[in-house]
């Protein structure tokens, strides 16, 4: 009796206290990228793009994208769900885009509701637009059926390749996290396309500088391990590319915790891929080039070095990790210390493969 | 169901031979007649239960020889196996109904004279239907229990392997048998297994499926808490580990017991391929077995709740596929699992041959139909046949019919509370396991329990070498498998 009873009041609570909101999948405008550009200091223009997908079967989805402008980004979204035929959805958001302008003016109260959502993964990409995000997300590109598609893959698929991972997950880390700043590739709509550009440098949450393209790709060699792209070096007036087999970093903190030293190990296994008119098959010639290829390795990454000193963000997040080396290191000294720590680079270049010709 | 008023035991009088004969006769196949004129004997039997052969060569044709006067001379002429002389009436009624042939002198005598002629009609072995396997032993089970233990005694050629023979039912007088290995088994299962098999009151006992149900420790459970197999050599193999089985007169299986949830996903293929094989081949069963009773469910719960979790490349497949269709995913699914559950309802009643086009028309034709048509969404198809095909991948029949069922609680609580829903009933569903035994044994060892050395058998199979011992779980008395090494040569080698 007691056992009925109980079951009948669970049922009873299943049933009637019933309110779950559902989402069934077909009812659901799914935005998949957005971008929010500057209108004036407290305003912010945004666009979504959620394609749409039309009944019937094997259909193609359509581009659809809403812009209206607000304080929030809530609020923005409810503007655009005035003008869209279903309910907007923001759970398989992939790329979040920021005009430079408003990265400039600090992207914190953009990045906040990310951070707070439940429904939005921590793997979304961020990127910098130089340009009109407006312009970007609305445009119809060549290449792609869809326009948010597009963007996407570009930067999980190509991007990835040439810049250092950035995500969301990192870049709250790196806004919050002590000795370290958030950095994010910057990309431009380029007649029909979409064009990665190079990297964002950021101190604290407000743009300051950026780094071209190749100066992006050292900077992923001094950030993180990865395996893949292409080093080109001058040798003896001839171009050489390299293709990077395995790239391996390790920052070594010395010194003592007023006057610290870094010195970062770059670890690069690399194969030769193009070098017209160069013989490399004895061990020494393979050895001038790979000293070639450290030499200017080390020139650029402490070339790369200098100039995040000079503009006094720690993107490589080297203070992080003189922190954790000393204990009880004075957080609040950081700041006037890094312009001036000595940064020293030592790669190591093997070259393993020169190709079947040799 | 059960019947609750015990007969009291009937006190038979010497007139009631006359009355069991009277009685008996009214059944147009029972045969009673005076040998001849001068003859002082009566001779009754069922034409329909005793062997001609032996009625005319062994029995009527010695009496018709010779003069007799008493029956124990006949007792002494006539050689038959089994001949009794004896005035109890229920044992007399009893042998009557099994066959033998009554002779009795009309006077005041009360000694009656049984002859055994038996003549059970009963099917040739067979290979086995539902746990074939390609290699190994083909013979299965047949309805008669003495073929049938016959049939394990010669794979288990020791006198300590024992058979204990009950009677139940109070009108089918069905003859049981519980079977077992002095010395391995543990004797509080084989007394739990007797003690439960008599007290079982019910009229009629026409296959071991029913005791499974009368003897089962929770008999609302849907898991079957007794293996049931029609295969000797398993019967065989699982005894020497220890259990105990329950074989029925009239039925081609065995019951097995007591076992645990993994044991329903190890065939006996298993044990006849090689191990790594065999353990891999069982995990399959083991994710086939989740995926069928999950997959369902995890679909109504992720379209209905959580659009979040689908992977971009399948959300254009799963949108273009679900756009246009007038159902919510709750019903779409629960239409669909019903359509396959009418298939196989309807392939199973119906002759092979006509099953077959069943199964091509429902599958085909419906599932294309209905997808065509914009009713389902071709993928939802695709989850659903593939659940279904999935749930046939246990061997043992009685888990596939489990979890035809519990997959329907488990929409149920996607479509109410998503994927936390599904988590719900995942944890009652093992609330339930958990709770479960065997003949008093935990169902869920040795997971839970966690008993380690019953691992080597459970989700994976090690190789027989690492299968030392015996189940611990089955208490037996005797653990180690492999025989100790004696320190002491029986005999000298040749250069010694």
């Amino acid at each position: 009796m007691k056992k009925a009873l109980f079951w009948t009041v669970i049922a009873a609570i299943l049933l009637f206290n019933y309110n779950l909101e559902t989402k069934v999948l077909e009812d659901i405008q799914i935005i998949t990228a957005t971008g929010y550009d500057y209108v004036d200091k407290d305003t912010l223009r945004g666009t979504t793009d959620a394609p749409f997908y039309p009944q019937g079967q094997d259909v193609k989805p359509i581009n659809a994208s809403f812009t209206a402008s607000g304080h929030t980004i809530h609020n923005i979204r409810q503007q655009n769900q005035r003008e869209a035929q279903r309910n907007l959805g923001a759970g398989r958001l992939q790329s979040f885009l920021i005009n430079k302008e408003v990265a400039k003016h600090g992207v914190k109260h953009l990045i906040d509701p990310l951070g707070r959502s439940t429904y939005i993964g921590r793997d979304i990409k961020l990127a910098v637009v130089d340009g009109s995000t407006e312009k970007l997300l609305t445009a119809d590109y060549s290449n792609s059926q869809v326009t948010s598609r597009y963007l996407s893959d570009l930067l999980e698929e190509s991007i990835s390749r040439l810049a250092p991972e950035t995500e969301l997950h990192t870049f709250l880390a790196q806004l919050d996290g002590f000795g370290q700043e958030p950095f994010l590739p910057i990309i431009k709509q380029r007649d029909d396309h979409i064009r990665y550009m190079g990297l964002a440098l950021f101190k604290d949450d407000k743009y300051v500088d950026e780094l071209s393209v190749q100066d992006g790709y050292t900077f992923k060699m001094l950030h993180e391990k990865f395996k893949h792209g292409i080093y080109e070096i001058k040798y003896k007036n001839a171009y050489i590319a390299i293709e990077n087999l395995q790239s391996k970093v390790q920052y070594s903190v010395s010194g003592t915790a007023a006057k610290p030293r870094v010195t970062i190990y770059v670890t690069l296994r690399g194969k030769v891929q193009e070098g017209y008119g160069l013989t490399l098959h004895t061990k020494a010639k393979v050895h001038a080039v790979e000293k070639e290829w450290r030499k200017e390795m080390t020139t650029k990454a402490e070339k790369l070095i200098r100039k995040l000193q000079t503009l006094r963000t720690d993107s490589l997040g080297v203070g992080e990790r003189v922190r954790s080396h000393f204990r009880h290191f004075p957080k609040s000294s950081w700041e006037n210390l890094y312009p001036n720590v000595p940064i020293h680079v030592e790669v190591e270049t093997n070259i393993v493969n020169t190709g079947i010709i040799e | 169901m059960i019947k609750r008023n015990r007969p009291g035991p009937v006190a038979f009088k010497r007139s009631d031979v006359g009355k069991l004969i009277s009685q008996c006769s009214e059944s147009a196949d029972f045969m009673s007649f005076k040998l001849d004129e001068d003859s002082p004997f009566y001779i009754s039997y069922f034409q329909t239960l005793v062997d001609q052969n032996i009625v005319h060569q062994d029995v009527l044709s010695i009496l018709k020889g010779s003069k007799f006067t008493s029956l124990e001379e006949i007792k002494d002429a006539v050689h038959v196996e089994n001949i009794m002389l004896t005035t109890d009436v229920s044992s007399i009624q009893q042998r009557v109904m099994l066959g033998n042939i009554l002779i009795y002198k009309q006077e005041a005598q009360p000694s009656c004279l049984l002859i055994s002629a038996s003549k059970m009609e009963k099917r040739q072995i067979s290979i086995p239907e539902t746990e074939y396997s390609v290699v190994g032993p083909k013979e299965a089970f047949v309805e008669s229990l003495d073929t049938n233990i016959n049939l394990i005694r010669k794979r288990i050629p020791i006198p300590d392997f024992q058979v204990k023979e009950l009677t139940v039912g109070k009108l089918s007088k069905t003859r049981v048998a519980v079977a077992y290995i002095k010395g391995i088994a543990d004797e509080e299962n084989v007394n739990t297994v007797i003690q439960r098999i008599n007290d079982i009151n019910y009229d009629q006992l026409i296959d071991t499926s029913f005791i499974s149900q009368m003897i089962a420790d929770n008999g609302n459970s849907p898991f079957p808490q007794l293996v049931d197999t029609e295969r000797p050599d398993r019967t065989a193999s699982v005894l020497m580990e220890g259990k105990v089985a329950i074989l029925v007169d009239g039925s081609p299986s065995a019951l097995t017991g007591p076992t645990a949830l993994v044991e329903f996903f190890s065939a006996y293929e298993d044990y006849l391929i090689v191990w790594s094989l065999g353990s891999v081949f069982r995990l399959i069963r083991l994710f086939a077995v989740t995926f069928s009773v999950l997959s369902t469910p995890l679909y109504v719960a992720i379209l209905t709740y959580h659009y979040e979790v689908i992977p971009q490349d399948l959300l254009t497949a799963l949108v273009s596929s679900r756009g246009g269709i007038p159902f919510p995913p709750i019903l779409e699914a629960i239409v669909l699992e019903l359509t396959i559950e009418l298939l196989r309802e309807a392939g199973a009643r119906l002759p092979t041959k006509v099953g077959q086009t069943i199964g091509i028309v429902g599958g085909i034709v419906i599932g294309t139909a209905a997808v065509q048509a914009g009713l389902t969404s071709n993928v939802l198809l695709i989850v659903v046949a593939l659940s279904a095909l999935a749930s046939f991948t246990t061997p043992v029949y009685q888990v596939s019919n489990a979890i035809r069922l519990i997959r329907f609680p488990f929409l149920l609580f996607a479509q109410l509370l998503g994927l936390l829903g599904v988590a719900v009933c995942s944890a009652m569903v093992l609330a339930h396991l958990f709770k479960l035994t065997s003949l008093g044994r935990p169902f869920l060892e040795p997971v839970y329990p966690l008993r380690l050395t019953d691992m080597k058998d459970a989700l994976v199979r090690l190789p027989f070498n690492r299968q030392a011992t015996r189940p611990l779980f089955m208490h037996p008395q005797n653990v180690l498998k492999l025989q100790q090494h004696s320190s002491q040569k029986d005999s000298k080698d040749i250069d010694e």
